[in-house]
């Protein structure tokens, strides 16, 4: 829990390092090291259920990593919308990065 | 006769005489017999029949009058054999023999077996009547009911056969006494007996009269149904086919009125299958990628598949770092998933743990205040599924359970031990428990939660032995407002110092007034589910359940710990 509040300390901190690319490489590599995803398959148009085959349950899990990895607290409403991976790194986009 | 609730007792009286005059029909024929010619006592009984016939259209006419419906109708398997006395009697009132009359309980089994048999060809009898008792039947029950049926088709050949022989030569007092008395009691004896192995059998109790005395005798089961192996596989792979018992100890707990096979239970099921298939009990390292997706009903046919690379000859338990994928599919669609990792060692100790330890948590019960309520009035769950004997502490984060290995009932092994999978159903317990105290102090009683998966399970050690406690601990983790929950949970020993297992479990944990969702696709059968109903779709009322998370958010005030025994 305090690890995850540092990092989103430091990305508050550098947000140049948070462009669009680094947080999609960032969430690429929570897919593949959760859900046993080959990296090369996740794109941004990757859809989470069609492509990458996870389901309802794994989005619980995905929330918890995006939460550990970024501080984000995710809502429920939130995590049902999101259908591709563009999806994920948009929010986390919107939420690190004011604009 | 379905005339309604409200019976008139004329019609009740005059059924238990007409009851009576039929099971006492040979004894007074026989008597009759003694006293008056064939041709009088022929003529009484076809009276007799003819009044019962003017009565019958009589009181369906009234239903008709009355009700508006239609009166019950006589079924042709009741309605024949009653035709075939009127026409044995009219024979023997014009030939003054008695034969007709005697024949008269043959022409009963002939019509019941008529019925019996023509009923399988569509449904046979015995299971439109237990269709009429129970909710469910599995397979193997209706199976099993077309051979009780012909069973009884049987039953009907050889008491109408022996009547036959016995009237055919006229010998009035053995006929009497066989068909009065004899033939009763064999029937009496054959449904008895089928009613006992029935019991034996399937292990179903849900209310007969006899329950407490066959559920002794004969203990509800813990293992599924095997009605097929396809071992082409060899070592790598095997799909076994199942039947869900609807006789499984564990319905009447998980949950009352309303049975769904617990994913423990469903481990527990691969392990057996696994040992089954290596010949030695597996030494389970981790559970991983777990998922239920869908309830699980009684009844139910499953194809468990089971796919890995088992270690070939001596190495029993498995060698490290082994692995088995199992599946367990219901038609096409995947119920659940899930891995099994073997090996000797230690998947707990040695690593960073994954599962936080909050420090701080006050562990009451000096200050005066009040025990927290036993498990049992937290949970949905009834014996013998309330694993869990007590509530150590609690706040809005955490609780803190006790478990024991002795209260896990028949999930036990013979020397009282269980796998180390029990620990699963630990964990998913106390995050029910967590669910059911925050309920609570919201002025709420408990219900039902899911457990949906884990990404890990990880055990210490392949089984605890009998006598052994543990203390329980769920950590709330990310939770969204509409129930889909993520928990940090351990199992630990009672000093702390030894973890023998841990787990981040998906659970579906229904918040303030959150709707249930599968519910209606566990009644259903095979709606498209629990699961999916509850993190895939778009809820509706987002604001409304956002708003309730917020004041939950607001009451901040801690909870004292309490009762730790």
């Amino acid at each position: 829990m305090s690890q995850a509040v540092d990092r989103a300390d430091k990305v508050h901190a550098a947000p140049r390092a948070f462009d669009r690319a680094s947080i999609l490489e960032r969430v690429r590599e929570i897919l593949a090291d959760s859900f046993e995803i080959e990296p090369e398959t996740i794109q941004l148009e990757s859809h989470l259920i069609d492509d990458l085959d996870l389901d309802s349950i794994d989005a619980i899990d995905l929330a918890v990593e995006l939460e550990q990895e970024t501080g984000l607290r995710l809502e429920e409403q939130e995590l049902r919308r999101i259908r591709r991976v563009k999806d994920i790194v948009d929010l986390v986009c919107d939420r690190l990065v004011p604009a | 006769m379905s005339t309604g609730v409200s019976t008139p007792v004329s019609a009740r009286v005059l059924a238990a005489v007409q009851t009576i005059l039929s099971l006492a029909y040979p004894l007074l024929i026989v008597w009759a017999l003694a006293y008056f010619p064939p041709r009088r006592v022929a003529g009484v009984v076809l009276g007799l029949l003819a009044l019962r016939g003017v009565l019958h259209v009589l009181r369906r006419r009234m239903a008709r009058g009355t009700q508006g419906v239609r009166g019950a109708r006589v079924p042709w398997s009741l309605a024949l054999p009653v035709a075939s006395v009127a026409l044995v009697s009219a024979a023997t009132a014009i030939a003054n023999d008695p034969l007709g009359l005697l024949l008269a309980p043959v022409f009963v089994n002939a019509a019941l077996l008529a019925a019996f048999a023509f009923s399988l060809r569509r449904e046979p009898i015995v299971e439109t009547l237990a269709r009429l008792q129970v909710e469910r039947l599995a397979p193997a029950e209706v199976r099993y009911c077309r051979r009780v049926t012909l069973v009884w088709c049987g039953f009907f050949v050889l008491n109408g056969g022996v009547g036959f022989v016995l009237a055919w030569t006229r010998s009035l007092e053995a006929w009497a006494f066989y068909t009065g008395f004899l033939s009763y009691v064999l029937m009496g004896l054959l449904f008895a007996g089928e009613y006992v192995y029935r019991h034996a059998r399937f292990r179903r109790y849900e209310g007969g009269p006899a329950d407490r005395l066959l559920s002794r005798v004969f203990p509800p089961r813990q293992t599924p149904e095997r009605v097929g192996l396809d071992a082409r596989g060899g070592d790598r792979a095997r799909t076994v086919l199942l039947e869900v018992p609807t006789g499984l100890a564990c319905w009447r707990g998980h949950f009352p009125g309303q049975p769904m096979l617990p994913g423990v239970v469903q481990v527990d099921w691969v392990l057996r299958e696994l040992e089954r298939w290596r010949g030695a009990p597996p030494q389970v390292l981790a559970l991983e990628g777990l998922k239920f997706k869908q309830p699980v009903l009684p009844g139910e046919a499953l194809v468990l598949r089971l796919e890995g690379e088992p270690a070939s000859g001596s190495e029993a338990g498995g060698s490290p770092g082994e692995s088995i994928d199992f599946r367990f599919v219901r038609g096409e669609e995947e119920v659940s998933r899930g891995r099994v990792r073997l090996g000797l060692g230690d998947a707990v100790a040695g690593r960073r743990s994954a599962v936080g330890e909050r420090e701080g948590l006050a562990v009451g019960g000096q200050d005066g205040t009040p025990p927290w309520p036993a498990p049992a009035e937290l949970l949905v769950h009834a014996d013998p599924m309330v694993w869990l004997r007590g509530v150590e502490a609690h706040d809005e984060r955490e609780t803190r359970c006790l478990a024991s290995v002795d209260d896990l009932g028949a999930f036990r092994d013979p020397e009282g031990g269980v796998g180390a999978h029990a620990a699963l159903e630990w964990m998913a317990q106390a995050v029910a428990v967590h669910a059911g105290l925050e309920r609570r102090a919201r002025g709420e009683g408990p219900t039902l939660g899911l457990l949906l998966g884990s990404k890990h399970v990880r055990f210490a050690r392949p089984a605890y032995t009998r006598g052994e406690q543990f203390r329980v601990v769920a950590l709330r983790g990310w939770g969204g407002e509409q129930g889909a929950s993520s928990f940090d949970c351990r199992v630990e020993s009672l000093d702390g110092r030894v973890r023998v297992a841990e787990a981040r479990l998906s659970c579906f944990v229904p918040g303030d007034e959150a709707p249930v969702p599968g519910l209606a696709a566990a009644h259903g059968g095979s709606g498209d589910g629990a699961v999916r109903g509850e993190v895939g779709q778009d809820g509706e009322d987002g604001e409304a359940s956002l708003a309730r998370s917020m004041r939950r958010g607001e009451r901040r005030t801690p909870i004292p710990s309490g009762g730790a025994r």
